[in-house]
């Protein structure tokens, strides 16, 4: 299960992972946590596919996103 | 006809000790429902659970009992199939698969005769919000109903009813998590012509219903027909509310959920603690918009505590009979399938064999992987080796395994998506363990102390306990 990306909530700081046909797909994520929503570039933490971290967008978790 | 009742009265007089009353208020959708299942699972635990004051969604106490846990031991998917308790290991697996060969037509009653119109809800006042629904784990986003929705092919007209899960997202609508398989694609046909795709989703039902819902039949047999031979009797339909006879809905259930899925239409859902006890993780998926709801006026909701025993072995005894008669094809000496819950009855599979001739093992496995992608490690053992529990399949690797020669890795096969092991998203690396003894040479025997001393001095008559 390598496809998904690790999102922390810019409200209450949870980690959740998200699959990454949602990486800077346009869609408000969903904390699982606080229920807030927000767009990707607001995480203050983002942790791609690859392990790389990043604020927002920095990382592109798309790279092994192919043939899901 | 089926009843959920009467199979409560049956655990409850055959296993007394298998049901437990939950009768202060509890909160399922604050995990109240799963934290009193999670301490019974810490001591070992796994009886059926009812809740009788469970709160709803607005906070209060729902009209609705909740039953759940119910598949969490074998002995009761035995007794939901009408067996006795005692042939709930294999014996129950060969008659599953005996039963899912056949096909049994549904019969059609009236609104007026079927239990499950008793309540009608239409349009507003369908509310979601009057049933106890279960959030499970701590990273779920919301209370999820996990039972079965069921559709209807556009080209076939069979209807396919799958085990899936829906987050509550409103007072009538779900988010709807599916995988590409058979409701997949009635959802993606429909999709494809621009219409909304009807779906019927059970709530709650006898618990042969959902064994019948398991069966691996083609895509374009009718799930009907399946269940009702699993089930042993036809299984009673009744027009929906929604549809009319151009949609056909369990006549006997507890609670139906009737909705639309919007074609083209997709939201954020999960993540969620799936079956192999880690979390799926958010995903673009459908939603359900619902239309009615219609309930028995006592009806009992029920839920599946996903990602621990009740949800695995409904996972692994549906494929054990049919994996079993593959093998027999073509490795004669084959004597019993397991998928063990310590494999989350999915990701592996015992085979014990009477092995004849060096190579028969492998010759198994083989067949296994080949007839379930979702398996990823064989172990075959000995026929003395009960495959059913987990301490002599140990021992048997421990004491018959040479590594070098044993086990087998076959890289980029088909796996599962939801396996945290795997790098890539869709293909695994197989393996098989041979932990069969030898033919071609001796082999140190197995200790055993003779039967007829066991004969003599039977524990019962002459062990004293102490307290």
């Amino acid at each position: 299960m390598a496809a998904h990306f690790m999102v922390r909530c810019p409200s209450c700081g949870g980690d959740f992972p998200c699959h990454t046909e949602l990486w800077n797909a346009g869609y408000d994520l969903l904390c699982p946590f606080c229920q807030a929503t927000f767009p990707q570039d607001r995480s203050p933490l983002v942790v791609s596919a690859q392990g790389e971290q990043g604020r927002g967008p920095a990382a592109d978790a798309t790279a092994h996103a192919e043939g899901m | 006809m089926l009843d959920l009742r009467q199979f409560i009265k049956t655990v409850e007089a055959e296993q007394p000790d298998r049901v437990v009353h939950i009768d202060e208020p509890v909160n399922p959708a604050e995990f109240e429902v799963t934290a009193i299942l999670q301490q019974l699972e810490d001591e070992g635990r796994y009886p059926m659970a009812i809740f009788h004051q469970p709160l709803d969604l607005n906070g209060e106490v729902s009209q609705f009992p909740l039953i759940t846990n119910i598949y969490a031991e074998r002995e009761r998917c035995a007794q939901a199939l009408g067996m006795p308790i005692s042939e709930s290991k294999f014996p129950l697996s060969l008659e599953y698969g005996r039963r899912e060969q056949g096909r049994i037509p549904p019969e059609y009653i009236t609104s007026e005769e079927a239990p499950v119109k008793q309540v009608r809800l239409i349009g507003e006042d369908a509310d979601l919000r009057k049933f106890p629904i279960v959030r499970h784990h701590h990273m779920d986003p919301a209370p999820y109903i996990d039972m079965t929705p069921i559709m209807k092919d556009l080209d076939t007209g069979a209807y396919n009813a799958a085990y899936l899960r829906m987050m509550y997202k409103g007072p009538r609508k779900l988010g709807l998590h599916m995988s590409p398989r058979h409701n997949w694609q009635i959802t993606r046909k429909h999709e494809e012509r621009g219409l909304p795709t009807p779906v019927a989703i059970v709530v709650s039902h006898h618990p042969a219903f959902y064994l019948g819902t398991l069966n691996v039949a083609p895509f374009g047999d009718d799930d009907y027909e399946v269940i009702g031979s699993v089930a042993g009797e036809p299984t009673r339909l009744v027009p929906s509310e929604t549809w009319g006879e151009d949609f056909m809905v369990p006549a006997d259930a507890e609670i139906i959920i009737e909705g639309e899925i919007p074609p083209n239409v997709r939201e954020v859902e999960g993540p969620f603690g799936e079956f192999p006890g880690t979390y799926g993780p958010q995903r673009l998926r459908w939603v359900i918009d619902v239309k009615a709801i219609t309930h028995r006026r006592d009806a009992i909701y029920q839920d599946v505590f996903v990602g621990h025993p009740d949800d695995w072995i409904q996972g692994g005894l549906p494929k054990e009979a049919r994996i079993y008669n593959r093998i027999k094809g073509v490795v004669p000496s084959v004597t019993a399938v397991h998928l063990p819950p310590s494999g989350v009855c999915r990701l592996h599979c015992n085979v014990s064999i009477d092995k004849k001739v060096d190579g028969e093992s492998k010759q198994a496995a083989f067949i296994v992987l080949g007839e379930v992608d979702m398996i990823k490690h064989v172990f075959v053992v000995d026929e003395d080796v009960d495959v059913f529990d987990d301490r002599q399949m140990l021992w048997a690797i421990a004491t018959r395994v040479q590594a070098d020669s044993a086990i087998d890795m076959i890289t980029n096969a088909k796996g599962n998506t939801l396996d945290p092991s795997q790098i890539d998203p869709i293909m695994t690396t197989k393996m098989i363990v041979d932990a069969t003894k030898p033919v071609q040479r001796p082999f140190s025997e197995r200790i055993k102390v003779p039967d007829e001393a066991i004969a003599r001095v039977p524990i019962d008559r002459v062990i004293r306990e102490v307290g």
